[in-house]
């Protein structure tokens, strides 16, 4: 039963009590990382529930300030909780104003917003947060038994190995991308040379720096992202015209009555399952699983016509497929050390800043920070069903505040945070020029998630291709060569040469504009 | 995307977007290729530091060009001339900046507030015409609204100043500047509503930043007068 002391050790990490010193008060012994999930998850649905503004955008804005967090597992556990809290934001979102926050909460506005539309708002925020709750106690489990096993399976691997599984893992957020393939794999090359840029790690000599000294570090993290994600989307925003809808019925009461939570039963098992499973791909699969539901549900439903129409099973089987893998995403981060999408990779950008490599040594070296952080999954997911329902009201208005103020907020807050970073003018006019280099990409129709992707991985990626070669002397053959990577590689190759395929990529397309 | 089909000036081609982006991306390969030039290749066996960033160009080059000929063949999105004429207003700026500012480096000035007096004076005469603008916009549509520019140059144009006036004057001014500067980029706002609400999330970052989270920014600064 390695996994339950695994866990205790994660409770005990995350229930630890410190001494903090408060002005005024004195020392004060609190459970610091408690309180920093319950902030981040508050913190997170807040900014998270403010339509257009999504959980990247919301991680992005807040990472500045965990990084003033000094101890590591209180950063992450904060980010985490983030997450989740603007995962369930957008789902609120998606209920009530019919905008989805991200492309794991389009399903929801279908039948979601039906609901709230015949006066039954409370009940699908009350079933998507049971629901999601559910989903995170299994996701949660799952993630325990897992990661102990395939964190072996990752010490097995040479570089050889870890370079043919990122690269399955940048095909497969390529076929599971929005948009064009080609389009994707373009941004993906464009954040490998995004990575490039800085003090080459083997020769020291420095790469299309121009030698100016800031770049010679490589381009920051925190400005990418902020510019690319933050600042574009608000570019993005300015030019939609806001006509929002949001419902003016009431929200009604929240908790399901017993013949909803009948209904909406098996659905929850079965997203649970299907979110869970999908989630652990190490491409973006977590957006793939409440697509699955949905259709699931809508086929095995006695009367299919119902949905897109306000049936409740059309709410809990997506929303629970959506936490479960938004939670399970995490496995291939924590185990392999390979983000698998966007949100992911600013995980790696915050674990990078605190001093973590992520990667299978995190389990043994920080065994604490680890165990804590799953151990936080759940709490966040309790505190989520403590904090949203019987915040909702809050919620609500939060949906009014009109974007023409929202927006200014927005940049203020993020200006602060990045200035506050390295404490410098420079990173801000950086993140200005990312804004206007990504507000130019999505008018070329480019998805800049992928770029983000590229460029987390990039520096890994190169790292493990060139030891791999100087292995292997230079025979570029070692990849087919070794069976793991060979395997990898030639389910990539099936992947792509899947997605390329017209039928495919017919319903491919229709399962993203739907 | 987003483009409004009905004003899109489009460029007589089948899919004018994708031939922009294949250029573009052409563009921004030659560049890093320029930029990479002195960087050694090696070996496979053992590479040099100009291995993997030549190999990515390569690759965007291809992809590039299949845009290209995509762009040329196939019907497609196409593209308005006001979605980029920001962009490349912004960039002719900040190219204009740069060369000024090398400029003036050679020249050795002394320095005001942190800054050489000509900049200094550049400084202010850009934070007037900006405030300046955001004004006028906020007031009625104006030509502004017409060419793209709007959303882009007060974003843009309010971080900057809030880079501008951070350290040297602190936040009392910067962050009361970037929400004025940026809140013009939408045509809905209203300029008293803006005030008041600047001064108050300016106010509220002070108290969240500065006291609870105890963040080393400056607030103020007169120089010899006060530092907060």
């Amino acid at each position: 039963m390695d996994m339950l002391a695994n866990l205790a050790l994660g409770f005990s990490t995350i229930l630890n009590i410190v001494p903090v010193e408060l002005p005024g008060i004195g020392t004060v012994p609190l459970p610091m990382n408690i309180i920093l999930c319950f902030i981040g998850c508050l913190v997170g649905t807040l900014i998270g529930v403010l339509p257009g503004v999504g959980p990247i955008a919301t991680i992005t804005m807040l990472l500045p300030i965990t990084f003033q967090l000094g101890n590591p597992t209180g950063a992450l556990v904060m980010l985490a909780g983030i997450y989740y809290g603007a995962q369930y934001g957008g789902s609120t979102t998606a209920i009530l104003v019919n905008i989805p926050g991200e492309a794991t909460s389009v399903v929801t506005t279908l039948d979601g917003h039906e609901m709230a539309k015949q006066g039954r708002a409370g009940v699908a925020l009350g079933i998507s947060a049971i629901g999601s709750f559910f989903a995170g106690c299994v996701a949660t489990i799952v993630i325990a038994a897992l990661a102990a096993p395939l964190t072996r399976v990752a010490l097995l691997f040479g570089p050889a190995e870890y370079f043919s599984l990122m690269v399955m893992g940048l095909i497969f957020a390529v076929v599971l991308a929005r948009g064009s393939v080609a389009k994707a794999v373009i941004m993906i090359l464009v954040g490998l040379l995004l990575s490039t840029i800085g003090t080459d790690l083997e020769t020291g000599q420095e790469r299309m720096t121009f030698g100016f000294g800031p770049l010679s570090d490589g381009v920051d993290f925190a400005v990418l992202a902020m510019g690319v994600f933050g600042f574009a989307e608000v570019l993005r925003n300015l030019e939609v015209s806001e006509s929002r809808d949001v419902v003016n019925k009431p929200i009604g009461r929240l908790l399901p009555s017993m013949a909803d939570l009948k209904a909406s039963a098996a659905p929850i098992l079965r997203g649970t399952g299907l979110g869970a499973l999908l989630g652990i791909l190490p491409g973006n699969g977590a957006v793939l699983g409440p697509f699955a539901s949905y259709t699931l549900e809508k086929k095995i439903a006695k009367d299919p016509r119902r949905f897109g129409r306000g049936a409740i099973e059309g709410v809990a089987g997506p929303e629970s497929a959506n936490n479960a893998g938004a939670q399970t995403s995490f496995i291939p981060l924590l185990t392999l050390g390979i983000p698998p999408n966007a949100v992911m990779a600013l995980m790696v950008g915050a674990m990078t800043i605190q001093g973590i490599i992520p990667g299978p040594q995190v389990m043994t070296r920080n065994p604490d920070l680890f165990w804590g952080m799953i151990a936080s999954m759940w709490i966040g997911n309790l505190m989520l069903l403590i904090i949203n329902l019987p915040l909702i009201g809050l919620w609500v208005k939060l949906l009014k505040v009109p974007y023409r103020l929202m927006f200014p907020a927005i940049l203020v807050f993020s200006c602060i945070g990045i200035y506050s970073v390295n404490n410098s003018p420079a990173d801000v006019v950086f993140t200005a020029a990312f804004a206007l280099f990504g507000y130019s990409l999505i008018k070329l129709g480019f998805e800049p998630a992928p770029m983000l992707l590229g460029f987390v991985l990039g520096k890994l990626m190169e790292e493990n291709l060139r030891r791999a070669l100087i292995i292997s002397r230079g025979d570029m053959l070692t990849f087919m060569e070794k069976p793991i990577s060979a395997t990898l590689l030639v389910i990539a190759a099936v992947m792509l040469g899947l997605a390329l395929l017209p039928s495919v990529r017919k319903s491919r397309d229709e399962v993203f504009t739907e | 995307m987003n483009t409004p089909k009905s004003e899109t000036r489009a460029i007589p081609v089948r899919g004018a977007q994708n031939l922009v982006a294949g250029l573009s991306l052409i563009g921004l390969a030659l560049f890093a290729a320029w930029a990479a030039s002195d960087l050694p290749l090696g070996r496979l066996g053992s590479m040099g530091p100009g291995m993997v960033p030549y190999a990515i160009i390569g690759l965007i080059v291809i992809f590039a060009i299949g845009l290209v000929a995509n762009g040329v063949m196939k019907d497609g999105e196409g593209v308005s001339l006001p979605d980029f004429s920001a962009v490349i207003a912004i960039a002719a700026v900040g190219f204009a900046a740069l060369v000024a500012g090398t400029a003036l480096r050679v020249a050795g000035v002394q320095q005001i507030w942190g800054y050489p007096p000509t900049v200094f004076t550049f400084c202010l005469f850009y934070l007037a015409v900006m405030v300046w603008l955001a004004v006028q916009a906020v007031k009625r549509p104006t030509w502004l609204d017409r060419s793209g520019l709007r959303g882009p140059i007060f974003v843009i144009g309010g971080l900057l100043a809030f880079a501008l006036t951070v350290r040297s004057v602190g936040l009392v001014l910067a962050g009361p500047l970037l929400a004025v500067i940026s809140g013009a980029a939408s045509s809905e706002t209203k300029l008293k509503e803006l005030l008041i609400f600047a001064v108050a999330i300016t106010l509220v970052c002070i108290a969240m930043f500065k006291y609870a989270l105890k963040l080393p920014m400056p607030v103020l600064i007169i120089p010899g007068v006060i530092y907060l």
